[in-house]
């Protein structure tokens, strides 16, 4: 049993999961300035693409940070420094114009955000792209805007992360949704797409494959061999008018082993850091939350997002990368509600 | 090193750009007066100058001696400073100081009547916008944060207001807004453009068809861009036509640019370049088909090589990275799609134009498929519709790309629903059926809907 006063341990080895081939987030944080939410701004080049996932040193008072032992990278390590996710003057802008979006608005105020709310508008896709090193922009995430259904899940279930999947998860919902529309739209009404077929290629259960046809008024048949997708030329409703949307998971080892090695971490804090106990609650239902489809149970914990960010700013104990997991999942809380 | 002059030379000198100055106001000869102010170019008369101001060290005094001068002390005694600071490379002295100086011109010239010195407000113009760029440089090389250009940004907006009038002054506004894409663009802040295109586009005091066409060019070349950027092909497409067609024939580099774009574009909405060369020039038509030929993806450069035109080596150089596109478009070639992508990636996405030539990736899928119908229906016309996806998956494997009968049956799915293929697929017989009429619709000018 570890005495309250010393520093947690590294989180462990996570290279049985986490071969991201792409982008993993390096960046550094001023240690006085402990995060707003604190996914960097695309101002600042904020990836630090690397082959493979060694042993990374996620406290950020260890220097050691910037030796690349793995001889793999040919680009310096970029940091990221903005203290806020929209810059100043932007914000005024946008305040004056009322060009906030629904998550930006202080209660509700079409006028007025916070430096907490406020996030940068993104560009046209094209000029952010000019800014992108090279290395992100052969990554395989890119390829896939064209609706190649098919490759996005599948690369998504072999390489991203835990981290990428909890920024992708609503986006796979819509390529599923995609999917479901082109292969309705382009069937033969004689041969139902199977279901349990879906199921593989959509990578979710085949009771929720079911459901997602339902959400989206596409009919399902029966026969003796199994359920099946029946073929129709009306388009897919792609967003459920207001409310929350439904997530289902990526049916996934990888990722479902990922989640349980996060858990295993969490609980090891939990025994050193008392102080910690009831922000790793938060991080908890933060994960589980995407999983129970994108709510978060009143009953059980009922943290609000500037409660556990005010925790999160005291906790000398937390490291940045279960911060950042911790916002990229509460931002899409935000975005969702 | 500037050679030695004596004080009662760099006097003469100085009085004598002074006289030529006050000249230029009283007469109202506004070519002279763009001459005097365009500090970053390499004029004798500004060289000179600047070397007489250097020996003379006291402009000043000149400036209280003579009641002639004294009224346009404002104006150039920063202008002077900033020629002094240019010659010596202090270029964030020189562009504050010009600042100061066109702060100082712009007021006079509210007071002019008529539009006489327009011209030499666009040197202005033009030259705060380099001055700035070239000390922004300088700040970033010293470790400062580079703010001059945004500067001259705001400037510039000044002197639009001042054009934005209903006098003859107002031609001039075209012109600047020009300018003023300029620095957005440099600064990749071009949603600032959208106010300005407002007011062109919507005040009652223009009328587009008033500005000069070489404004008109520059205005459309911009504004099509920010369609491409929005992915709004169709006005792109518009856009970029009008400045192609209206663009002198002999400004190589500005039909290059031009190009750049609008090919991307005219491939996006399934236009092959053949066509855009023969109407624009009407040179030797020989000339015209071979560049034309190069830019499909004919390979037999040889033949072409020999003209010694200029301009179509020139063109030709800008835009043959273009032509492995073309081709794999016309091949159905995704292998090379892919790999002109990645042999131009850099420059693609400098230009902003990578997005819209990866969408082509559709198209060339349709290609295939034809491709492989046709073949079919010289084998066997009646059963030719039918199209197993074991062929296809054999086709992209030739082209070594793996992809499993999941993945085909994916991408059919796609080209029918976006409908680049008319017909369907049914799951379990694993095949693709098309359509006996017109089952590759032709993109008719419209680009693949997203």
């Amino acid at each position: 049993m570890a005495d309250a006063g010393r520093k947690p341990h590294k989180p462990m080895d996570r290279r049985n999961y986490s071969s991201s081939s792409s982008y993993s987030n390096s960046a550094k944080y001023r240690n006085s300035n402990y995060p707003k939410p604190s996914v960097p701004s695309r101002d600042s080049s904020w990836i630090t693409p690397t082959k493979k996932s060694t042993t990374r040193n996620w406290d950020s008072d260890d220097g050691r940070r910037n030796d690349n032992d793995d001889g793999h990278q040919d680009y310096p390590t970029l940091v990221g420094t903005c203290p806020f996710m929209c810059p100043a003057e932007e914000r005024a802008r946008r305040e004056r114009l009322r060009d906030l979006a629904v998550f930006e608005r202080l209660h509700g105020n079409p006028a007025k955000t916070s430096p907490n709310l406020a996030v940068k508008k993104v560009e046209p896709l094209s000029l952010w792209f000019r800014s992108i090193p090279s290395p992100i922009m052969k990554s395989k995430e890119i390829y896939y805007r064209l609706g190649n259904y098919k490759r996005f899940i599948s690369t998504t279930e072999e390489e991203a992360s835990y981290l990428q999947y909890c920024i992708i998860e609503p986006y796979i919902n819509e390529v599923r949704m995609l999917a479901l529309s082109c292969l309705s739209y382009g069937g033969y009404k004689l041969q139902p797409y199977p279901l349990l077929h879906l199921s593989k290629l959509l990578m979710m259960k085949e009771s929720d494959v079911e459901s997602l046809c339902t959400d989206c008024a596409l009919e399902t048949s029966s026969d003796g061999t199994g359920k099946g997708l029946l073929p129709t030329k009306q388009s897919v409703i792609t967003k459920s008018a207001g409310g929350l949307q439904k997530y289902y998971p990526l049916e996934s080892q990888r990722i479902e082993s990922a989640l349980f090695y996060v858990m295993l971490y969490c609980r090891n804090i939990l025994v050193m850091h008392r102080a910690t106990r009831a922000l790793v609650a938060a991080c908890i239902i933060v994960f589980l939350a995407p999983r129970k489809g994108g709510s978060l149970t009143a009953n059980s914990f009922s943290y609000t997002k500037t409660d556990t960010l005010a925790l999160m700013e005291t906790s000398q104990a937390l490291n940045e990368w279960q911060s950042l997991v911790c916002c990229c999942c509460l931002f899409q809380e935000d975005k969702s509600s | 090193m500037a050679a030695y002059i004596s004080m009662g030379e760099a006097h003469r000198r100085i009085t004598e750009y002074l006289n030529r100055f006050s000249d230029a106001v009283s007469y109202q000869d506004g070519k002279t007066l763009c001459r005097l102010v365009s500090v970053s170019s390499d004029s004798a008369v500004l060289v000179s100058l600047a070397e007489a101001l250097n020996t003379f060290q006291d402009a000043n005094r000149l400036f209280r001696q003579s009641e002639k001068y004294s009224q346009y002390a404002d104006i150039l005694l920063p202008m002077f400073r900033a020629l002094q600071s240019y010659r010596l490379r202090n270029l964030v002295e020189s562009y504050m100081a010009f600042e100061k100086a066109s702060n100082a011109f712009l007021q006079e010239f509210r007071n002019w009547e008529s539009a006489w010195a327009l011209e030499a407000l666009y040197m202005i113009a033009y030259e705060i916008r380099i001055l700035a760029e070239k000390a922004d440089i300088e700040l970033a090389s010293i470790g400062k944060t580079p703010e001059k250009l945004k500067g001259a940004g705001s400037f510039l907006m000044k002197v639009f207001g001042v054009l934005a009038g209903k006098g003859p002054k107002r031609v001039g506004a075209l012109y600047v807004t020009c300018q003023l894409f300029k620095v957005y663009f440099k600064l990749g802040t071009v949603h600032l453009c959208r106010s300005i295109i407002r007011s062109i586009e919507t005040a009652r005091i223009f009328d587009f068809e008033e500005f000069p066409v070489r404004d008109k060019v520059t205005y459309m070349y911009y504004t099509g861009r920010l369609e491409v950027y929005n992915e709004n092909f169709p006005a792109a497409d518009h856009k970029l036509s009008y400045a192609l067609t209206h663009c002198n024939a002999q400004k190589e580099a500005n039909i290059r640019m031009i190009l750049k774009y609008l090919i991307p574009v005219k491939l996006s909405i399934g236009i092959l370049p053949r066509q855009l060369l023969l109407d624009k020039f009407n040179l030797m038509r020989t000339t015209t088909i071979s560049l034309s030929n190069i830019l499909d993806g004919d390979m037999d450069t040889t033949q072409y090589m020999h003209y010694d035109s200029k301009m179509i080596k020139s063109i030709y150089r800008g835009t043959t990275k273009y032509s492995d596109v073309v081709l794999a478009l016309k091949r159905g070639d995704l292998r090379l799609l892919r790999h002109a992508l990645q042999e131009h990636e850099d420059r693609f996405l400098r230009s902003g134009v990578y997005l819209v030539l990866e969408k082509l990736e559709l198209q060339v899928y349709q290609r295939l498929v034809k491709k492989i119908y046709i073949m079919q229906k010289q084998k066997d016309p009646n059963k030719a519709h039918q199209i197993k996806l074991d062929v296809i998956v054999k086709a992209l494997k030739w082209l070594e790309i793996d992809m499993d009968l999941d993945e085909v049956e994916c991408i059919m799915s796609i080209l029918i629903y976006r409908n680049l293929m008319k017909g369907y697929f049914a799951h379990k017989s694993k095949v693709v059926v098309l359509s006996k009429q017109d089952p590759f619709p032709k993109l008719n000018g419209k680009p693949v809907n997203s």
